[in-house]
């Protein structure tokens, strides 16, 4: 027999037991539906890391003839000691017996050893009918909990707690729609408390995980980095050795923007992939990810810098130019240099602001017999860009696997400005400007990916 | 990293799809090697050599052009060494050759670079080409092989797509290469000339140069190989060698003509030491720039961190590789229309229907029967099924029911095989059957659409003659 811990997810059909199974195991491929008896044989989902498996967990159907299966279980008189061999002694029995197929694919991986997680939802009253259920995972004699989900908008929870406390050693309230990491974490530690010798596995399975999501928060911080560098950077010409209209330069903005969305999606494909989202990344190759489009005025009002926050910091990138002149003149200059490149830098950011809020903010110019677009050269289409794609992560991140909505973004708070401190905001405009002029690349695009990482850490852990 | 590996390497991640599984997979096989990176990283690219099929064989064939380019240009700066060396000690008999004009070639020139190679090795790591090294007549002759060369070549390559600082430490290289092989052929036409002629050196200068100064002059130039006397010249030598355009040779010049020939020593050390020992040196240095530039151009590819990372980095699975069988219903035969219809003609009779013969409550309390049959003006006999009742008690029941029955049904609860097989037992007795749907108390026992819909779907998936009361 295996000595890794294994969970049976079990219960009453339609209790969301799947949910939880595809929460846990990060898997959004798992069939959720309102449907009973959707899922029809039992898999397991093992938590592997390079090959070996530190837990597993089990999908089930649900119970189908619980009361049945009672009544075959108590025909002959059971002592205690013998419970768990007459359920055993059932499924050989009935293994090929259509009748109970439901039984027999629920019921195999707690004989042979796994525990119980059974799933109750509470947004439903109790009734006597769960009660067999109970009564044949009891005879199981393997330890077991009971989650208490809440799949409606009532609430019975007390009168659950009541019951489940009756049967099962631990019982925790758990909604695998809603759940953040550190629930799911609580809820292995839960796990772990079952069985003494499951607590080593289960600590390590705790660990991967953590380790696991910081790779994943690294991964994305990189595909952010990568994208914000390839936006800034990029240029697009146009060959106008035949004449240049109104015309060309239109459809070459429209191309350009066209081509930026194109990245922000891709980024936005690569983030969803990093953190198991199969389903998210086709809804992005629909384009109908981000209500709001990247270049509208919309997206400046709720991912950009206000005014005084770009003005602040434009004026401090600036002075930071600036300064380079009094240090090479060793301050001789009476620190113009700072004074002037604030000046400069304030005023550039409020024009470019207004110029951004009506999204006309692509310098396009002829270069010789190009016509040529790019880099954008507005501080604050940068921020916007950033704050969009950490947003896309944040959701991502935090979302449950089981969550099968839409991505919405019609939430009450859609970006808050205390996600980046006001440090880091500085330290961002001055890398944005780097990056745009391709100083440093290699220091600069370390520095960036650490910073997104920092963020990303404080709001996906 | 080689110059070729970075090009697979690129060539290679074109079209590559990161797997974390198969490359996690593939550092499990050399373990060893999971704490080094870069040979993890060298092995993989001669792992994955298959995929670029002929592509390979065109990184490899402008490699050879490339290499190609370096030999002509080596090729080239040997004969010009050559053929200044000749040049320079070309010797009529009438004059001595002059060992300062020699100097500049052996002394200065190799310092003059020196310093410019120093100062771009400098600036060699910068990300924009170093405009310097462009006037290299290594660059110009290595542009002209790869291009004339080259342009038949299906994959993209060419020294102009490689990073800025991959290209700035090759032109170090083959600067540096070239130079070498300049100083080597020129030290071998100082030699060959030594050998085959019989030539005197001697030293003239405009400036006021006594020879006391020169000689302190050529005791610095010498200190790298001071511990080797014959090739440091003597005062007296310096002083005899001094000669003058307008007032002739020194006397002792003639005298000591077989001593001027000992110049040689310090000519060919100096060649030795300053235009090829520190040129080695030099090399040396832009070797290894050279393998981190491309060591860090590798690394600063897109994907290849994540895929080191996928390498070093334990894979973690989560997920199953069970194929799932859902049921779905959409195999199942649909609501039809008549049925429909029959189905509204059905509620619209039990909606006067008051009286029904049996009435079960499933998985209900009789407390729960009755508030209900008094809610909804339902008369019969009442019987209690499912739930805390035990099989052989619903079987009892099933007994006692004739004729038809009305089965309270909690909308919320969908039904399980336990309850189909209880309509069954029913239906086989011939027994009508109706069911009423009980929706929650705490939205006044009213049935929420879905629910209904679901037992629908049950029941017509059970084929079973079964009437739905509205509750």
């Amino acid at each position: 027999m295996d000595s890794y811990p294994k969970f049976a997810v079990v219960g009453h059909p339609n209790k969301g037991k799947s949910s939880i199974v595809s929460t846990l195991s990060q898997d959004e491929t798992v069939t959720i539906s309102s449907i009973p008896g959707t899922t029809t044989k039992q898999r397991a989902f093992p938590l592997k890391v390079d090959n070996q498996t530190l837990y597993e967990l089990y999908d089930t159907p649900g119970f189908q003839r619980s009361r049945t299966l009672l009544h075959w279980l108590k025909r002959e008189p059971t002592t205690a000691n013998k419970k768990a061999d007459r359920l055993k002694e059932f499924l050989y029995e009935h293994r090929d017996n259509p009748k109970f197929t439901d039984e027999v694919e629920l019921l195999t991986p707690i004989v042979n050893g796994a525990g119980i997680i059974y799933v109750a939802d509470a947004s439903k009253p109790y009734g006597p009918e769960y009660e067999a259920e109970m009564e044949i995972l009891r005879w199981s004699g393997q330890p077991s909990m009971a989650l208490i989900n809440l799949i409606g908008d009532e609430n019975y929870q007390d009168e659950w707690q009541k019951a489940l406390e009756h049967y099962f050693k631990i019982v925790r309230v758990f909604n695998p729609m809603k759940a953040n990491f550190s629930q799911i974490l609580e809820l292995l530690e839960a796990m772990a408390e079952l069985k003494y010798e499951w607590r080593g596995n289960l600590k390590k399975v705790i660990e991967t995980l953590k380790l696991h999501r910081m790779e994943k928060i690294s991964n994305s911080s990189f595909e952010i980095t990568s994208t914000v560098i390839k936006i800034l950077t990029y240029e697009k010409n146009v060959d106008i050795e035949k004449g240049f209209n109104e015309k060309i330069r239109e459809e070459l903005e429209s191309e350009y923007k066209m081509e930026i969305k194109r990245f922000e999606d891709k980024a936005y494909s690569e983030i969803a992939t990093i953190w198991y989202h199969p389903t998210l990344k086709n809804e992005i190759s629909d384009s109908k990810v981000m209500a709001v489009e990247l270049f509208s005025k919309e997206s400046v009002q709720i991912f950009g810098l206000d005014k005084r926050d770009l003005v602040k910091n434009a004026v401090i990138a600036g002075a930071v130019t600036g300064s380079g002149f009094d240090l090479a003149v060793g301050g001789h200059s009476l620190f113009l240099g700072s004074l002037i490149g604030a000046a400069i830098g304030g005023g550039s950011v409020m024009f470019g602001f207004k110029r951004l809020k009506n999204s006309k903010f692509q310098r396009v110019f002829r270069e010789k017999k190009f016509l040529k677009i790019g880099p954008i050269e507005d501080s604050n289409f940068a921020f916007v860009l950033l704050r969009r794609l950490l947003y896309f992560t944040k959701e991502i991140a935090n979302r449950p696997h089981a969550n099968r909505d839409r991505l919405s973004f019609d939430d009450e708070v859609l970006f808050s400005r205390e996600w980046i401190a006001p440090d880091i905001q500085k330290k961002l405009l001055l890398l944005h400007l780097n990056i745009a002029s391709q100083k440093r690349l290699k220091e600069n695009r370390r520095e960036y990916q650490e910073i997104v990482k920092g963020v990303l850490t404080k709001y996906c852990i | 990293v080689k110059l070729i590996d970075y090009l697979r390497l690129k060539e290679l991640l074109k079209d590559y799809k990161l797997n974390r599984q198969e490359e996690r997979e593939f550092a499990l096989k050399y373990k060893g090697l999971i704490n080094s990176p870069v040979k993890l990283l060298k092995l993989w690219i001669e792992k994955s050599l298959y995929k670029l099929g002929e592509r390979d064989k065109e990184l490899l064939k402008f490699i050879q052009i490339l290499n190609s380019g370096e030999f002509v240009a080596i090729l080239i700066a040997f004969l010009l060494g050559f053929s200044a060396g000749i040049g320079l000690l070309s010797y009529s008999g009438e004059e001595p050759i002059n060992i300062i004009y020699f100097l500049l070639f052996s002394l200065c020139l190799p310092i003059i670079s020196g310093i410019l190679t120093i100062l771009s090795i400098l600036g060699a790591n910068s990300h924009k080409e170093y405009k310097l090294l462009y006037s290299s007549p290594g660059f110009l002759i290595e542009k002209i092989f790869s291009r004339f060369f080259g342009k038949n070549l299906n994959v993209e390559v060419s020294p102009s797509i490689l990073p800025p600082k991959i290209v700035n430490w090759r032109l170090l290289e083959l600067s540096i290469k070239f130079s070498i092989s300049f100083y080597v052929s020129l030290s071998v036409a100082l030699l060959l000339m030594v050998i085959g002629e019989d030539m005197a050196f001697g030293w003239r200068s405009t400036l006021n140069l006594s020879s006391e100064e020169f000689f302190s002059i050529i005791k610095i130039i010498s200190l790298p190989w001071s511990f080797w006397s014959e090739a440091v010249p003597s005062k007296e030598l310096i002083k005899y060698s001094h000669y003058y355009r307008l007032g002739g040779l020194d006397p002792n010049f003639i005298k000591n003509a077989s001593l001027l020939g000992e110049w040689w020593r310090f000519l060919f050390m100096t060649i030795v030491v300053y235009g090829i020992v520190m040129r080695i040196l030099l090399l040396i240095v832009v070797k290894v720039g050279l393998r981190k530039a491309l060591r860090d151009s590798a690394f600063e590819i897109e994907k290849v961190n994540r895929i080191v990372n996928n390498m070093t980095i334990p894979f973690v699975s989560t997920r199953t590789d069970i194929e799932e069988n859902p049921l779905t219903y959409s195999n199942l035969p649909k609501l039809k229309s008549k049925r429909e219809k029959e189905r509204r003609e059905e509620r619209r009779v039990a909606e006067n229907v008051e009286h029904f013969k049996n009435i079960v409550g499933w998985s209900m309390s009789l407390s729960q029967i009755e508030l209900m049959c008094e809610k909804v003006k339902l008369h019969g006999s009442i019987y209690r099924a499912g739930g805390e009742c035990t099989i052989d008690e619903d079987m009892e029941t099933v007994d006692l029911i004739d004729v038809e029955v009305l089965i309270l049904v909690k909308s919320w609860e969908i039904p399980t095989m336990d309850f189909i097989d209880f309509l069954e037992e029913l239906d086989s007795k011939g027994v009508k059957i109706y069911l009423f749907f009980v929706g929650l108390e705490s939205k006044n026992f009213l049935v929420d659409d879905r629910d209904k819909k679901i037992w629908q779907e049950k029941i017509l998936s059970c084929n079973l003659q079964v009437e739905i009361k509205d509750g």
